[in-house]
């Protein structure tokens, strides 16, 4: 038996054999010759200061980095590798690969765009095809020239425009680490660090993908329909086969047939005649409009045996904003934000505002939820109720030269019908409107988004039928199966000029927003009238099998084994055509989307349904190296430690300050994301860890060496002391005691070392590609100088020169802080056996060398920290004074703070007392049980472990050497979001005291991983 | 007036004075005046439609090429009109062609089927062989050729009238049977 409806997709078929011509290449390309894309270098990564290593010489050594911290993966043409925060419903937030070309320009890689986009990913050779349901993108990566088209019935789409992409790059970047398979596993030695990695323009890959955006706190928020009106063009072959047949209609009247014999050949001919050369008999005109009356209200026989099937075949196609808007809400303003940015942004459907009587809610993120889905459901309830209108007067317009007389008879019902019912109380749908918004929370409550769709349109039944009563008692009493024939007749030129213009749209004639609406106004019309024309031959054939027997239900009728018209069948066929019309009315939102310009004129764009706005290049972080110079350092989500053992720390120690044997054999451990752990290499190392040039640099004792990211290609580099590692010059910064002291680069590139400056020895940190260093000196009395240098080394500055009273011997700059242009650096001396310091000052300097002075005086300070802060406008300066007190780095704790200070107003000279406490910024405090570390240019603390999360541990901020057992923390380190801290417990050890300075037994060390803001640790390994 | 039966042309009489009876009657048909074009295209259009030729169908009626697919019980159907053309009233780019053509009656052919047939390949069967009878019953349909002057000049519009003829009233006595009610 031939199927139904074959004549109209040969005809459409025929009608777009034009289109094909072009595509029978789609989606190959011709590839043009051209030349190699540029390949950019790989950078360094990370620049900061040494940290502070207790146990190390030269305790002196600058303070933890400061400001400006962190390197650039760049190449030599003006490329930066980095990080994008996306966020998409399906993965959620991540961080994804990308690049900021030429400081504008944000690039991703194929599968990044292919993610963010909801498509798949295939390549041919130079051809990148993104495919998602039916629509796909294909670029020639070498040409950067794009065709867009549909699957499988391979038609191009915008063909009257040609499309081009700027900005292709295939850059030489570090190679990304797989994910370890087990917790310890050797690291493959000689692997290759950089690989060529293909990026695409991102903004202009989204745009043709159809993908909306937005940027908010630093993420970019992407949604991607699960289908688009294009998709639903290429299912016309799909659409047109859930039109009902004369078959099917047949059927239902079973018992008007006098005989089998007559009934079966009925059947026969109707399934074999072709319907495009003969045409359907209208009736007359009462009846055409009676059948179009039925459009009004949506088809009731969704909502009973068949509610879930008609869930299931729209499940895939209907888009969900809620989880969206459950993320969004935890980073937005709130609710009214929330919806601000979701519903009315990326949604196309009403200019409906949020109503004002919602207001403001105490639960953000489920209301936010709740309102998100209440409000989808209220846009798609009034979408049907009011699209029956709109039906009626495209129905009234109707008109194709194939079907003149259909035509006209259905223009003049339609026509009629418009009249009567063109306004059918407009006010107050919008205000049944409102009122469903808050009901509808309740209705969406545990539904899916296909369920919250099907309960728009049960919903808009009984708003119908409550807007149109007269319409719901004609209902009643119709005749179902006459209904349902005049609407198969109605379909017939409905189909035809849905035809039309999806060939125009296709060929991209005129393409317009405009002509994209009518063509899925059309669309959902055909879809529409399939369904209601089924919907009556379901109640029909419901009746026929109640008249055989009045007991049977909806759901044993269904289950009955039936041929091919059967109940079943009918019902599977308005489950079909009901989810066309729905897909129709969900990918109507995005039209404006579909609207592509060959030049990209409308790339950004704050419209509704094609929300695209401008990505702020900053929102690419730098790829860069976290806490570098650091016991433990962060790079591309990996941490870098060392792992010891018992054998690794001096047994006991003064103070419980335990010291790390050099040569000491231990294992340099990369832990991954995910928590599993690789050995790079086990070699005699100890403590602080730098990352340039993408190598590891190692220090055992006073001699440096350095390996790969993967621990291979050992390199010695000698006695040399690192004070900083530069990212973007691949350099580390130090002095060389095998070459003489002074100011060195080493280079990762080729090992080389270059003398920078005889002098300097000590190294005070870096500000914006600054480094600062002092050297001092002796000559009648003891001075300093304070220098800058350029990242280069090109250029030198001494910006500063204090001198000491005459019996100063050795001064030395104790800590720098730089608050905006001025630089502030305390100077003095230690002595004694308590390690005191003696004397001092500090002095303010701009970082010009300009305006050298005084801010202590010499011989006011007591202690080296001081904390430099801008309080309204006003520079205070706390620094210890003459409080009788006198600092020193010998102790328990890494620092302590100062319980009171004095501080000074800079600008007015004004001096007091301060009960505020400091201590060096960068450092980590013990102050009630709870651990603390001071930022830059700030006397507020800040908080790493709470006393109360520290309580197990039981810490004591000031030990007085009487206690039996202590619990210290000897290391911490931040890396991102991660503190990772080393707790030492140990016990007294008095036969090793020194004087008055008490001795202590390590017994155990644990090493602990949090993150910020988290009350759980992970005990990493002990030793 | 034109007649025509499967498109087929009448036979010319051999000999001298076979042609000099074909010159009479030649000259007799044309002192009766030769066919317009609108009649030609009627005439062309259903020759073309009872001989399947589905390429020619779909030009004369303006369809994308050859699109019409007729099945075999149409084409059966097609097989067996007559038709009789009247004088055309032409009005600038429309014109309507007279026209009785007869078929065969579908109704009575269902009604005739064979109470025993229980399936719709039975029925295809059935109708194929009554279609193809000799002796099947035939009716009569007055109908208005419509046609429209297009760039290849004039092409039928298929009405309902013009489609029910073709089909041996199928489709109308199907709406009525579908609106009333009625028994068949």
């Amino acid at each position: 038996m031939r199927k139904r409806g074959f004549s109209f997709r040969k005809q459409l078929a025929v009608l777009l054999a034009a289109v094909t011509a072009c595509a029978c290449a789609f989606p190959a390309l011709a590839l043009a010759q051209g030349g190699s894309l540029p390949v950019g270098t790989s950078g360094a990564t990370g620049m900061s200061g040494a940290a502070r290593m207790r146990g190390a010489a030269g305790i002196q050594n600058a303070a933890e980095g400061g400001l400006g911290l962190g390197g650039l993966l760049a190449g030599e043409d003006g490329w930066q590798l980095g990080e994008l925060s996306v966020y998409t419903g399906e993965n959620g937030a991540q961080e994804v690969r990308a690049v900021l070309d030429q400081e504008e320009r944000i690039l991703a890689e194929p599968e990044a765009i292919a993610a963010l986009a909801g498509a798949s990913l295939t390549v041919e050779g130079n051809q990148y095809h993104f495919q998602r349901s039916h629509y796909v993108v294909s670029v020639d990566v070498k040409t950067g020239a794009v065709q867009m088209g549909l699957l499988p019935v391979n038609w191009r789409l915008y063909g009257e425009q040609s499309f081009q992409v700027e900005g292709i790059r295939t850059l030489t970047v570090p190679k990304e680490k797989p994910e370890s398979q087990g917790e310890l596993s050797e690291a493959a030695g000689g692997a290759e660090e950089t690989e060529d990695v293909l990026f695409l323009p991102l903004e202009p890959m989204l745009y043709l993908l159809h993908v909306q955006w937005f940027c908010h706190l630093g993420r970019v928020y992407c949604f991607a329909p699960a289908e688009t009106l294009w998709d639903l063009t290429a299912e016309y072959a799909e659409l047109f086969d859930q039109k009902p047949t004369y078959g099917e209609i047949f059927c239902t009247q079973d018992g008007s047939f006098n005989s089998k014999g007559y009934y079966f050949g009925a059947l026969a001919l109707a399934d074999d005649i072709d319907w495009t050369v003969c045409v359907e008999y209208l009736y007359d005109l009462n009846r055409v409009e009676d059948a179009l009356l039925t459009l009004a209200i949506p088809c009731e026989n969704l909502n009973g045996a068949l509610q879930t099937k008609a869930e299931q075949a729209v499940s895939p196609y209907i888009g969900d904003l809620i989880e969206m808007g459950e993320e969004f809400g935890t980073v937005s303003g709130g609710m009214v934000s929330t919806l601000d940015f979701l519903s009315t942004r990326f949604t196309a459907w009403s200019d409906y505002k949020m109503p004002d009587y919602l207001g403001p809610a105490t639960d953000v993120f489920s209301t936010a939820v709740g309102v998100v889905g209440a409000l989808q459901t209220s846009y798609r309830c009034l979408d049907w109720t009011e699209g029956y209108v709109s039906q009626l007067e495209m129905l009234a317009e109707l008109d194709h030269p194939q079907y003149e007389d259909a035509c006209k008879l259905i223009r003049e019902a339609a026509g009629g019908l418009v009249k009567e019912y063109g306004d059918p109380e407009g006010n107050r749908v919008k205000e049944v409107f409102q009122s469903l918004a808050l009901s509808a929370m309740d209705v969406v409550a545990g539904k899916a988004p296909a369920g919250i769709a099907l309960s728009a349109l049960k919903a808009s039944v009984a708003l119908a039928k409550a807007n149109s009563p007269k319409i719901a008692s004609l209902l009643e009493a119709g005749d179902s199966v006459s209904i349902a024939k005049r609407l198969c007749d109605v379909s017939v030129p409905l189909r035809m000029v849905y035809s039309q213009k999806l060939v125009q749209a296709v060929r991209g004639e005129n393409l317009s927003l405009g002509s994209l609406r009518e063509l899925s106004d059309t669309g959902k019309l055909v879809a529409t009238v399939h369904a209601h024309s089924l919907d009556a031959l379901y109640s029909a054939a419901f009746s026929l099998a109640q008249s055989e027997d009045p007991s049977v239900t909806e759901e044993e009728a269904l289950a009955r084994e039936g041929s091919e018209y059967s109940m079943q069948a009918i019902g599977d066929k308005l489950v079909g055509s009901q989810a066309f019309a729905l897909r129709f009315q969900e990918a109507e939102q995005y039209l404006p989307s579909l609207v592509l310009e060959e030049d990209f004129a409308n790339l950004y764009s704050e419209e509704s349904g094609a929300c695209r706005q401008k990505i702020p290049p900053e929102y690419v972080i730098p790829a860069q190296v976290e806490n570098n110079g650091g016991n433990v350092v962060g790079y591309q989500g990996n941490l870098y430690y060392w792992r010891y053992s018992a054998e690794s720390m001096y047994p006991t120690a003064l103070f419980a300050n335990f010291y790390a044997v050099d040569g000491t054999v231990n294992s340099l451990i990369c832990r991954h994301e995910d928590g599993s752990e690789e050995v790079l290499l086990t070699a005699a190392g100890n403590g602080p860890i730098f990352i340039t040039g993408n190598r590891l640099y190692l220090q055992n004792g006073t001699e440096l060496f350095s390996v790969a990211l993967d621990g291979s290609g050992r390199v010695d580099h000698g006695a040399f002391e690192v004070w900083a590692a530069d990212g973007e010059t691949g350099m580390l910064w130090g002095t060389s005691y095998q070459l003489g002291g002074g100011v060195y680069r080493l280079s990762s590139a080729d090992h080389s070392v270059t003398q920078l400056a005889s002098q300097g020895d000590t190294f005070l940190g870096t500000w914006e590609g600054i480094y600062y260093f002092a050297s001092s000196s002796y000559e009648e009395t003891g001075s300093v100088t304070l220098w800058a240098a350029s990242a280069d080394g090109s250029q030198i500055q001494a910006l500063d020169t204090v001198a000491g009273p005459p019996d100063a011997l050795y001064l030395g700059i104790q800590e720098l802080a730089r608050l905006g242009d001025t630089l502030y650096y305390s100077y003095g001396y230690y002595a004694g056996t308590g390690g005191f310091f003696q004397d001092g000052g500090i002095r303010a300097v701009g970082v010009d060398g300009s305006q050298p002075r005084d801010c202590v005086p010499y011989g006011q300070l007591r202690a080296e920290e001081f904390v430099v802060e801008d309080s309204d406008g006003q520079t205070l300066l706390y620094y210890i004074g003459d409080e009788g007190r006198m600092g020193s780095y010998i102790g328990y704790w890494d620092d302590y703070p100062y319980s009171g200070c004095t501080v000074k107003n800079l600008d007015t000279g004004t001096v007091q007392a301060s009960a505020a406490s400091f201590s060096r910024p960068g450092s980590f405090v013990c102050m009630g049980g709870g651990i603390y570390r001071m930022p830059e240019n700030s006397h507020v603390y800040e908080e790493l472990l709470s006393p109360e999360e520290a309580a197990a541990f039981g810490f004591v901020d000031n030990p007085q050497g009487t206690e039996e057992t202590l619990a210290l923390i000897s290391q911490l380190d931040v890396v991102g979001e991660q503190v990772i801290f080393t707790v030492d417990e140990s016990r007294r050890e008095q036969g090793d005291d020194m004087g008055w300075r008490p001795s202590y037994r390590r017994e155990k060390s644990t090493v602990y991983q949090k993150t910020a803001g988290s009350s759980e640790w992970t005990e990493l390994y002990s030793y | 007036m034109v007649t025509g039966k499967h498109g087929a042309v009448k036979r010319r009489p051999a000999g001298i004075f076979g042609l000099a009876l074909a010159l009479l009657l030649a000259l007799g048909l044309s002192a009766c005046g030769s066919a317009s074009e609108e009649e030609q295209a009627c005439q062309d259009f259903l020759e073309a439609y009872v001989q399947g030729d589905s390429r020619e169908v779909s030009r004369l009626l303006g369809l994308p090429e050859e699109s019409a697919q007729l099945g075999t019980l149409q084409s059966a159907l097609a097989q067996r009109a007559e038709w009789e053309l009247k004088e055309p009233e032409a009005s600038g780019e429309t014109a309507r062609v007279p026209a009785v053509i007869t078929n065969v009656d579908v109704e009575a052919v269902l009604e005739g089927l064979p109470e025993d047939i229980a399936s719709v390949e039975e029925a295809r069967e059935a109708l194929q062989a009554a279609f193809e009878d000799k002796d099947a019953p035939m009716r009569e349909f007055p109908v208005e050729l419509e046609l429209q002057k297009g760039e290849d000049g004039w092409q039928l519009v298929m009405t309902p009238e013009l489609s029910d003829a073709l089909l041996g009233g199928y489709p109308s006595r199907m709406n009525r049977l579908l609106e009333g009610g009625e028994g068949a």
